[in-house]
This record gives C-alpha cells, structure tokens and sequence, in this order.
C-alpha cells in the first residue's frame, strides 16, 4: 500500500512516496496530502518516488489529478528518481510531459528556481 | 514443466484492492522463472495488475464477498495470465481511447489500453454463469523456451 512521507526544502513541500500507488485507497492518499499542501498556501510540490515500486492506472489518475490540482492553484508539480517499472507506465501513457519528469530530487528542486537569464 | 509441457498455477483472492501486491508477487515469480528479462517482466506485471485491478473495481465492485481468480498457464511458447471475476461483463470495444487529448486528463479510462500495450495478446471473454475474463498472453523467446522446457 501507499505510505507518504512529507518533508519541506528550498521552499518546496516534497513527498517521499513510497510502496504501490494503485488509487481508491482508505489509507494514505496522494489527493489528500497535495490538497493539504494547496491549503497551507504552498505552491511548489515535488514527488519523489524512489521507493515508489510500481503504480497502476488507478494510481496514474490519482497522479494527474493532483497535477492538475496544483495547477489551478497556480503552482507547479514535478517528479523524482521514478523506479524503471513506474517510468514504463508513465512512458506508455504519454503522461511524461505532463508530469515534468527528473533523475534525481536536486535537479527537481533546483528546476523551481531556475536561474534569471543573464545570470 | 507438468504434463503435456504445461504448468498451471491458480490464486484465488477476495475482492480488496490490498491483495494486489500478492497478485504482483507471484507474477514477477512466475515471470522470473520462465526467464523474462526486467522490461518484459515489468510490462507482465503491469498489466496483470491492471486486470485484476479491474475486476476488483469495477467487475466485482469492491464487492470483499466476491471472488477474483487469477490463472496462470505456463508452455515452453508462452505465459497466458487469465484473471476473471464474477461480475455481469463489458465490452472492452467501449472504452474511450486514452491518447486522445480530450482524454488525457481523464482521471479512469487506461487500465484496458495499458493491457493491450504491454502484452502481445489480449482476450476477452464473459459466461453468464462465471463472469468475465480476461486472458493475457506473453510470448516467451526462443532462449526463454528452452530454459521454461529444460
């Protein structure tokens, strides 16, 4: 099942998912600690899913809508280091543009801060 | 390999989402053994998870009293993963294609397609007195035959 870990750097709020996202669960919900993220005024959200060993379709539903949750709220979603099983999936589903996909948590984090040009 | 070159494994589980890790286990197992590499045994997987997820939800409706069978055949030309509910059925032919864009954002709707995209067979079948079924095959390569068969 789905255990969520929540930790805060950079001023992004970043959850460490970890077991099988496969949606519709009592217990933890990725929906519910997204949406409380949103109410506590934070708009950068990051996903990290090393430990997150493989989603189904259900769980990729639970996925695109806390994107677009996020986004309506103004803000940005990214996610991190995904195990090859997860990725296929995302893959498959032409779901990775959406999800703006990185290799590891420090380039997600320093993607919410790019740079200003000219820098 | 049983008679007539043939293994038969079969798991019978309640209809509660949290026995899906069981049905993903013994399919890496089973995919391991006939020699799948990782890709293959991912994409297996995958879709089991998806059918059977299928037949929990929306065969057998979350329904704990209702039985979900997974069935595994194993030959030396293939693994055959047929999961089956006792739901009333459905046709597969109504299922919205999940590329297209006006779908893309739909939260339902990719469990049949990622099914078909990551086996090399899909069949769908329904009795009325046995539900629906739905059988995915896996073609084993040559190499992988031999070690299913030695």
């Amino acid at each position: 099942m789905l255990e969520v870990v929540r930790r805060d750097a950079a001023g992004v709020a970043i959850l460490a998912l970890s077991g099988q996202l496969v949606g519709g669960e009592s217990g933890a919900s990725l929906q519910r600690e997204v949406d409380a993220i949103l109410s506590e005024g934070k708009r950068n959200v990051l996903l990290s899913m090393t430990n997150l060993s493989w989603i189904s379709s259900s769980g990729l539903g639970e996925l695109v809508a806390s994107v677009t949750a996020v986004r309506r709220a103004g803000g940005k979603l990214k996610v991190a280091e995904m195990t090859k099983r997860v990725e296929l999936i995302i893959a498959i589903s032409k779901l990775a543009a959406m999800l703006d996909l990185h290799p590891t948590e420090a380039d997600a984090i320093a993607s919410f801060h790019p740079a200003p040009e000219g820098a | 390999m049983g008679a007539h070159g043939r293994d038969v494994i079969q798991i019978s589980l309640p209809s509660k989402m949290e026995h899906l890790s069981i049905v993903n286990r013994v399919t890496e197992e089973l995919a391991d053994q006939v020699g799948l590499g990782e890709d293959d045994k991912n994409s297996v997987a995958t879709a089991v998870i998806e059918a059977a997820t299928n037949a929990i939800q929306h065969g057998n409706r979350n329904d704990s009293t209702k039985t979900v069978r997974v069935r595994f055949v194993i030959t030396p030309e293939r693994l055959e993963v047929t999961v089956t509910d006792q739901g009333g059925g459905f046709d597969p032919r109504d299922v919205d294609d999940p590329l297209k864009p006006e779908n893309m954002l739909r939260e339902r709707g990719r469990g049949i397609f990622i099914i078909r995209a990551f086996m090399d067979g899909v069949r769908f079948s329904y009795r009325a007195n046995r539900g629906m079924s739905v059988s995915l095959i896996k073609n084993l390569a040559p190499s992988t035959r031999e070690q299913v068969s030695g």
